[in-house]
Order: structure tokens, then C-alpha cells, then sequence
């Protein structure tokens, strides 16, 4: 609860023009963004940019135009940032394919995905809560897991994104990184536990 | 909560609950923590948080995850390299396709460009290229030529010819809208009839929406056009792994075209992530893909991968219709498929065979090639039987048997021995039947069938071998089901030998075989050599041998020794394939036997041999050496498997005869009492069996009897072992000791010569072995063949 507190203080401070306050509130979503844009450049240009140049952009844009945004939750804050964020991929994608023109339909379909994917943590979630705090807690699912998942180890975090986010199997994971099916298993539960323990130290 | 400490991570049942647990979430459903708790009480703290974080990475995946197709980019404006693109053509699971120009030559193309190639790294582009590079070497009227591969700007396409067609997917999505709606008119399917259209039909149209003979044959020759396009590639080394509708275009004039070969081992690398790309593939592959093991995909893959195109496209329905990953997998490995006229009855049988043979779940149960597959498809269309079979009794039950593992052991062994054995024997009367002028015809008709009944017998003794080496190989208790297995298909391979040995065409099958029985008999003489030493530790064997304390001493290490080296004792054992496996239970019962012999002297180790052959009892006269010495006729050996079935039939399993569905352990709970009574009254049979010669050798082979009676050994005991009717009691001989001693009120005598029991020695003091009825004590354990200790 303290959280959602804080963030409109933030939100207020950096309204007025406090920009620690705005660069304070922007790294919120850090990790957020970078798995998102992970996720996105994989699908079309992988390997090809680095998912932080594009979030640092997100960001710079962000804070140039912070005065249009007008909302006040946290979920319009995560949407707008998404906009944001689908701009900026559309650039990086068409400049790997080549073409000047904008393409209206290519920003429309990556806002799209990025929009689908926060709709559906309200359905996913809500089975899920494993504590009252969470179910109580106002902030947005998706950043909190994002969040708790950027304090793994790298190790950790790499099999949890690959196995869940990217879908891979456990052969497949092991072939990515390097190492036997058997330690990719062990390297999952151990980031299983740990990202339990460190989502519930984020609530 | 109790943290999980690291050395839990390490616990394996950790990681199949966490795999399980997931797999639920994955499929839609919510799992319940009790029931995992329940099976791991020792681990619910654990358990619990595990659980935790597996929800939370799974909404994370639900939450972060994209959920549509790749978008539809813009097209390159400038040329890629020698390529400039005209339009998009379409879009699959490996990329988009498009039309374009190769500007040097000025031809039109199809460029396809996969997205994920800029991921590869050098040993996967490496693979990319020799991939594409085999692939254009294919040159054949079904496959689709390659023209170029190239790289620009960080993307990887590659150049091919442009079909001017349409996939088969497209296809059987129009049939499928068709035949579900259709109703006034009657859309016609241009699949044309390649080669062999009436002249009378109309050459264009299929009406497919009545299910006509034409459009199955239609399909058919789709198929044998696809098959001799895989058998071309596979000769030159390449193999698809990827055949589905998608990779086939039908081209305007009926013919068809295999594209984009070698790229699917190159895109699986990648990691096709999005559930709908690897999705349409998994749909077809074959089980060994699907679950990955890499190192057993063979040719053979694209054989299935075919009959699994074939079925849809007959039936309209696709192989497995599974919705997610997880439910598609699991119908792949372990389900048959529905069968084709189950759906719909005007598919012709032929077709069906053809279709449910290239799908076996096992490799070598398809078409060894794909070749033979467009042979018999091509025997369909010509109207003339083909080769495949229906699946058998020994087949279906097989399939039966692996989803029942514990039943294994006992009713299907015997059902099997049962035509093993007639089977052969009415082999062996047709053929030593006098063949007059008048008798040949009867004799020529009793000859096939015989011939029919031998082909069945020798898969049942192919199967019989296959299970002894795999199902068995690991079950301790089980040993001796196994040796009686191996002994039956070694005598079908022998009298196949002697049978066949004089015609020219067999000659190769005969190497084989010679080799199976070289085999065989290695296996059999690896379990003589256990058996051997298992006896010694039998102290009135040891007493009968006139063992030195010092040999006693030896002895008695080896005995240790070999224990610890029992399967279930050695950790890596289960991670050996089944060839390592019966490579080193071979070796190590070589050097055992090797030890044996150097602690014993050569008289000690014959009369080992001799005690080996008493203590078998009924399966003694199933050892080739001992057919030998005795010249057992085969009219005898039949006899004698007859006697054998019987006594299993009627005393060996619970009191009745075999019944599906029995209990685990259920055909080894044989009490002494009744194995005994079984046995003396089959030894009395015997003794009608043999002649008074053949009598006196075998008494001669097995030397003078046991002193002290041979124990009876058992996995589950029932008090102290009893003393056993002993074979050289057959025709009269006194011997030693007449019924056992331990059981309430023994067999009745039967008339036979000899003194009242009157030792009442209970054998050596062996109790119940520490881990109680039920458990495994020692390796064999009195397999329904009724020997008591092998």
C-alpha cells in the first residue's frame, strides 16, 4: 500500500517538475520495459539490438513529453510507457527491414501486443495471489513480477524468461545456454523459490 | 517457511513435481497441492514454495507474453543482395514468403526470410548452410529446387521456385469447409489425377464432398509422389523433418512439391517460441521428435510425418487434435491414432494399413523406407494387395502389454508359447509329410497356411526377444520369465535354421538369424553363468562340491560381489541405453564365470553344471546342449512345451488359469506346495516323453542327485524352503527323497519306487530374506517356467 503512496507522490513531484522525482519514477518500470522489449525484438529482429538501447529511448522520450500525460494510475502510466515503447520498436524493427516510410499498421500491431499481454494478467492473476497483500495491492502485477524477476540472478532470471516467457523447453534452454538439461532443471527450481521469495519481499 | 536448501534443487522427485505441477498450469487447469503433498510428505514445505514460484513465473508468462503473430512488416525496399521483392505470398511457422525477382537472371522466385536468423550464431549458421546446401543438391521432379541462400542486412533468406500452387493445407481446408457445409452446389476440387485418370472422367475435378473412390486415390498418388521425393532425399542423405501439408504445393497440374527441406533442424535451434509456430509442426512429427531425442530421428521420422499428412488429407481431420502443447505431446506418444474408417467408412482398408503402418509409434515398425511406402501405395493404386499388415494378436496385445507392464509377465507369455509351439510344430508336420501326386495339393494348401502360422511364430519370437532384452532386462524378478523367453525364441530360430538351411533365397535371413541365435545364446549362457553362482551360495551345494574352507572363502567374496552388482544396486544402470546394458551384464557374467572357474577345479565346476541342470527342472530340457546330448526330436520338444503350457494352466497363477488384470507380482505367488504338486505330475509326463535311451543319457548328464535335495527357492517365502521332486526320479529310479517335507500334508505318492521321505530336512537355513514377501530377494525368481532356482 505504501507503494502505491509513494509512486503518487513521485507521480506529483515529477508533475512539478522535480526530475529526480521523474527519473526516480521512470526506473519503476525498468525492468519492465526491457522484458517487453525482449520479447518483441526477439520476435522480429532478434539479436540484432539490445533491448536496453530501446528502453533508454522509451525513457528519454518519456521524460521530454511528460507534460501530455495526464493520467494518474499506475496502469495508465504503464500504458502510456507502452506506447512509447511500440514507437520506438517500430523504428528499430523497420530500420532491420530496410524501409523509411512509417508503417501506421506495424506501430498498431506492436501496440496491440503490448496492450494484449497487460490485459491478460487480471485474468491469470487472480487465481495466483498467494497472499492478501497482493491480492489487495493496487500496483500492476506485471511490473512487480518484472521487478522481482530483474533482482534474480542472471542465471535464474535467463531459464525463468526463456522456460516461461519465451516458451522454450528444458532441452531447448539447456542448448541456449550452454549446459546440461539436468542443471538448466535445478538452475529453474532454484529460480523458482527465489523469485517467490523475492516477490514477496516486493509487496 | 523452510527454505529450500540447494541440495533439495538436487532432489529429483522435486523437479517431477515442479514438471508436473507446471504441466497442469500450462494445460488450462488448476492443480491440486494436496494431492502432491500427499505423495511427498517429507517435502511440503519445499513443495509449497516451489509451487509459489511456479505460479508466479507462469502469470508472468501469461502476463508478458506476446500473443499474436509476427506483423506484418513493410516490404524491403531495396533489393536483398540479387533478390528485390514484388509481394508477400504468405506466412508459416519458418517465415515469410515472397514473391521476387532474382535480378542477374531476371527470373521470378519465391524468397523466403526467416525473422529468427539473425539469432543463430556461427555453429547454427554453419548448420543453416550445410542444411541448404544438401538441399540443393535434391534434384527430382517433387522436390522443390533450390537457387540461393544468402544473407543481407542481418536477415537469411533463401531462393527456391516459384510454385504456382497452392499448399496442401489450403487444400484440405477447402475440403474440410466443403464436405461440413456444402449443400446446394457442389464446389468441385481441383485435384487432378496425375498419371493414371480414366479417359472417361472429367480430368479436373474431384467431387470431393461424396467421398469418391477417385479422390482417395487422388490422395493416394499425392502420397506416392511425396514418398518418392522422400526416398530420393533420404538416399542422397537428407532427411526433412519437417513434412506436413504446409510443405507440400499442389501446382496446377496435380503434381506435387516438396518444399523447404533441411531447414527444420536449423529453425528448432532457434527456438521457435510462439505457441502457434511450433505448434503446426508438432502436430506431425513423429514421437522421437516430439520428444526430442534428437539422436533417434532417422529417415523414418519423414515416413510418419507422411502417413500423418496421408491422414488428414483422407480423413479430413487432423492426426491428433489436441489444443495445447502439452495434450498434442502426450496423444503423440502414448495414443493410437482413431481409425481412418472409424471416421469414415469409405476409405478403403488398404489405405487405412497403410496409413496406421507408417504411424507406429516405433520406428521400426513403419515403412523401412519411404520408398517401400510408395511401393505399396502404388500396389493400392493398381489394385494389387499390398504387403503391410494388419496389426496381429502379438501386435495388439504388445501394444496392450506396454500400457499393463505388470502383467507382462504372466498371461501374454503363455498365450505366446502356446502358438510358438503349435505353430512350429504343425510347420514341421507339413513338411515331413509324404508328398504324393495326390497329397501335394492338400499338402501345398496346409503349407501356406503353415507358412502363415510360421511368420506369426517368428514375430512372436522376434517380439519375445525384444521384450526379454527391453521390458525384462531390469526387473530382477522377473529373470526368469526372461531366460524362458529367450530359450522358446532360440528354438524357433533353430528349427528355422534347420528348416530353411538348404534354400537359396534365404541365405541372408538365415545369417541373420545364425546371428540372433549367436546372440541368444550368449545372453543364455551370461545367465547359466549367474545362475551357477547364485547355486553355491547354497551350502549344500558347496557340501555336494566338497568346497575347501579356503574356496569357501573366495567364494563367498565373489557372491558379495556379484550381488552388488545387480541393476537396481548400481546407480548409473538406468542411464545406459539397452544395448550398454546387455553388453555389461554379458561382461560381467563372463568375468564371474571366469572367477568361478579359477576357484574351483574343472571337476568341481563340472558338477557345478550338472546341479545347474537338476535345479532347473522343467526348462532343463529347453537347454540346447541338453537337446543335444538327448537329440530331442522337435515332435518332442513340442510335447514337452505342451506338458509345460498345461502345468501352468492349471496350477501356476493364483489357482486358475492366467486372468488379464492380475495384482503386481501376481504370477510369481506360485506356493511351494503347488509348484511341487505341478512339477511331479510333469515329470511324469516326460517320462512318456522320452525314451528309455534318451532316459539313461539324461541321467547320465546330470550325474549323481543333489545330496540333501535341492532347495527351493522363492521370492516370497513361505517358511523354510522344501525339498524338491528331483528329476532323475523320472522312470523309476530311486531317488533320494520323495515329497518335501515343509508343507502341510504333501503330494500324495504316486506310486513311485522308493523310501519314504525320511529326512525332513528342511534344506539350509534360509529365512525370509530381509526385505520381506514381495521384494525382489535375488535376481531370478521362479519364473512361470517352474524352475525353482536357474
Amino acid at each position: 500500500m505504501n507503494e502505491v503512496n509513494d509512486l503518487e507522490i513521485l507521480l506529483t513531484r515529477a508533475r512539478g517538475g522535480d526530475d529526480g522525482a521523474l527519473g526516480q519514477l521512470l526506473e519503476q518500470y525498468r525492468p519492465y520495459l526491457m522484458l517487453l522489449a525482449r520479447l518483441q525484438i526477439g520476435r522480429h529482429i532478434q539479436g540484432k539490438a539490445d533491448g536496453a538501447d530501446v528502453v533508454q529511448e522509451t525513457f528519454l522520450e518519456a521524460a521530454r513529453h511528460f507534460s501530455q500525460f495526464r493520467g494518474g494510475t499506475e496502469a495508465e502510466l504503464t500504458a502510456w510507457l507502452r506506447q512509447i515503447l511500440s514507437t520506438r520498436l517500430s523504428h528499430l524493427v523497420r530500420h532491420y527491414f530496410g524501409t523509411q516510410a512509417r508503417d501506421v499498421r506495424l506501430e498498431r500491431t506492436l501496440e496491440n501486443d503490448l496492450d494484449q499481454s497487460s490485459r491478460a494478467i487480471d485474468r491469470s492473476l487472480v487465481a495466483v495471489q498467494s497472499s492478501p497483500s497482493q491480492r489487495a495491492s493496487n500496483r500492476e502485477q506485471a511490473v512487480l513480477l518484472s521487478n522481482a524477476l530483474n533482482d534474480l540472478p542472471e542465471d535464474y532470471r535467463e531459464v525463468l524468461v526463456l522456460r516461461h516467457l519465451e516458451g522454450l523447453t528444458f532441452p531447448q534452454i539447456a542448448e541456449r545456454m550452454g549446459r546440461t538439461v539436468d542443471s538448466v532443471e535445478k538452475l529453474w527450481l532454484r529460480g523458482l523459490t527465489s523469485l517467490r521469495r523475492s516477490f514477496g519481499q516486493n509487496e | 517457511m523452510t527454505p529450500i536448501k540447494d541440495d533439495l534443487a538436487d532432489d529429483p522427485r522435486v523437479i517431477e513435481a515442479a514438471r508436473a505441477y507446471l504441466a497442469e498450469l500450462e494445460n488450462g487447469r488448476v492443480p491440486s497441492r494436496l494431492l502432491f503433498f500427499n505423495r511427498f510428505p517429507d517435502l511440503t514445505d519445499a513443495l509449497a514454495e516451489c509451487f509459489d514460484g511456479i505460479e508466479l513465473a507462469h502469470a508472468a508468462g501469461l502476463a508478458l507474453r506476446p500473443t499474436t503473430m509476427p506483423l506484418q512488416t513493410d516490404l524491403p525496399a531495396s533489393p536483398l543482395g540479387d533478390f528485390q521483392i514484388l509481394r508477400e505470398i504468405g506466412r508459416g511457422g519458418m517465415g515469410i514468403v515472397y514473391e521476387a525477382v532474382q535480378l542477374s537472371l531476371g527470373r521470378r522466385v519465391a524468397l523466403k526470410v526467416l525473422p529468427f536468423a539473425s539469432a543463430l550464431d556461427t555453429k547454427q549458421l554453419q548448420r543453416f548452410k550445410t542444411e541448404a546446401h544438401a538441399a540443393a543438391q535434391l534434384h527430382h521432379t517433387n522436390i522443390v529446387p533450390v537457387y540461393a541462400v544468402g544473407c543481407e542486412r542481418g536477415m537469411h533468406f533463401y531462393a527456391m521456385q516459384l510454385i504456382d500452387g497452392r499448399p496442401l493445407d489450403q487444400v484440405i481446408g477447402e475440403m474440410r469447409g466443403e464436405s461440413k457445409g456444402a449443400s446446394a452446389s457442389a464446389p468441385t476440387m481441383e485435384l487432378q489425377a496425375a498419371t493414371t485418370a480414366p479417359p472417361e472422367k472429367s480430368p479436373g475435378s474431384i467431387q470431393r464432398t461424396s467421398h469418391s473412390r477417385e479422390s482417395f486415390r487422388s490422395a493416394a498418388r499425392i502420397a506416392v509422389q511425396v514418398a518418392e521425393a522422400l526416398e530420393y532425399a533420404h538416399d542422397a542423405g537428407v532427411v526433412h523433418r519437417d513434412i506436413k501439408p504446409g510443405n507440400l504445393l499442389i501446382d496446377a497440374r496435380g503434381n506435387v512439391w516438396v518444399a523447404d527441406f533441411g531447414l527444420a533442424q536449423v529453425t528448432a535451434d532457434v527456438g521457435m517460441t510462439q505457441t502457434g509456430d511450433i505448434f503446426g509442426t508438432l502436430r506431425y512429427m513423429s514421437p522421437e521428435q516430439a520428444s526430442g531425442r534428437r539422436n533417434q530421428v532417422d529417415h523414418r521420422t519423414d515416413v510418419y510425418s507422411l502417413g500423418a499428412t496421408l491422414y488428414e488429407l483422407l480423413t479430413l481431420e487432423p492426426l491428433f487434435p489436441g489444443e495445447d502443447r502439452q495434450a498434442l505431446l502426450h496423444q503423440i506418444l502414448s495414443e493410437e491414432p482413431r481409425a481412418l474408417r472409424k471416421i469414415d467408412r469409405t476409405i478403403p482398408n488398404e489405405l487405412e494399413t497403410i496409413v496406421l503402418k507408417s504411424l507406429s509409434k516405433l520406428p521400426e515398425e513403419r515403412y523401412a523406407t519411404a520408398g517401400e511406402m510408395a511401393a505399396d501405395l502404388r500396389r493400392f493404386l493398381d489394385e494389387r494387395p499390398i504387403l503391410a499388415r494388419r496389426p496381429s494378436f502379438v501386435d495388439r496385445s504388445r501394444k496392450w502389454v506396454r500400457r499393463h507392464p505388470s502383467v507382462l509377465a504372466a498371461s501374454i507369455l503363455v498365450l505366446v508359447l502356446s502358438v510358438v509351439g503349435l505353430a512350429v510344430s504343425t510347420a514341421l508336420i507339413a513338411r515331413e509329410q509324404d508328398r504324393t501326386q495326390r497329397e501335394q495339393e492338400q499338402t501345398q494348401k496346409r503349407a501356406t497356411e503353415a507358412e502363415q502360422r510360421f511368420q506369426l511364430a517368428r514375430r512372436a519370437a522376434d517380439e519375445m526377444i525384444r521384450m526379454a532384452e527391453q521390458d525384462l532386462n531390469d526387473q530382477p524378478h522377473l529373470q526368469g520369465l526372461r531366460k524362458r523367453m529367450l530359450e522358446s525364441a532360440l528354438a524357433y530360430y533353430q528349427e528355422f535354421i534347420e528348416l530353411r538351411r538348404n534354400e537359396p533365397d534365404s541365405q541372408t535371413e538365415l545369417e541373420a538369424t545364425r546371428d540372433r541365435v549367436k546372440g541368444i545364446l550368449e545372453d543364455l549362457a551370461a545367465m547359466q553363468a549367474e545362475r551357477q553362482i547364485l547355486l553355491l551360495k547354497e551350502a549344500v551345494v558347496r557340501d555336494d562340491l566338497q568346497v575347501t574352507a579356503e574356496q569357501q572363502k573366495h567364494i563367498l567374496d565373489l557372491i558379495k560381489r556379484v550381488e552388488d552388482q545387480r541393476p537396481d544396486r548400481m546407480g548409473d544402470f538406468h542411464k545406459l541405453t539397452v544395448e550398454q546394458r546387455s553388453h555389461r551384464s554379458l561382461e560381467l557374467a563372463r568375468s564371474n564365470d571366469a572367477e568361478v572357474s579359477e576357484i574351483l577345479s574343472r571337476e568341481q565346476k563340472h558338477r557345478l553344471g550338472q546341479i545347474a541342470l537338476q535345479c532347473r527342472g522343467l526348462t532343463a530340457f529347453k537347454d540346447p546342449s541338453v537337446i543335444k546330448e538327448l537329440s530331442l526330436s522337435a515332435g518332442q520338444r513340442a510335447n514337452i512345451r505342451i506338458i509345460e503350457n498345461n502345468m501352468l494352466s492349471e496350477g501356476g497363477f493364483q489357482g486358475g488359469s492366467p486372468r488379464f488384470g492380475q495384482p503386481r507380482g501376481g504370477p510369481s505367488r506360485i506356493s511351494p506346495r503347488v509348484h511341487e504338486r505341478m512339477l511331479s505330475g510333469a515329470f511324469e509326463k516326460i517320462a512318456t516323453v522320452l525314451d528309455p535311451e534318451q532316459m539313461n543319457k539324461w541321467h547320465e548328464i546330470i550325474g549323481e542327485p543333489l545330496k540333501g535335495g535341492i532347495p527351493f527357492r522363492s521370492e516370497f517365502t513361505f517358511g523354510p524352503p522344501m525339498e524338491f521332486r528331483s528329476p532323475f526320479e523320472l522312470g523309476g529310479r530311486p531317488g533320494p527323497g520323495g515329497p518335501g517335507s515343509g508343507g502341510p500334508g504333501g503330494p500324495e505318492s504316486k506310486g513311485r519306487p522308493g523310501p519314504p521321505d525320511s529326512k525332513g530336512k528342511p534344506g539350509p537355513g534360509k529365512g525370509p530374506s530381509g526385505k520381506g514377501p514381495g521384494g525382489p530377494s535375488d535376481r531370478k525368481g521362479p519364473g512361470p517356467g517352474g524352475s525353482q532356482s536357474e
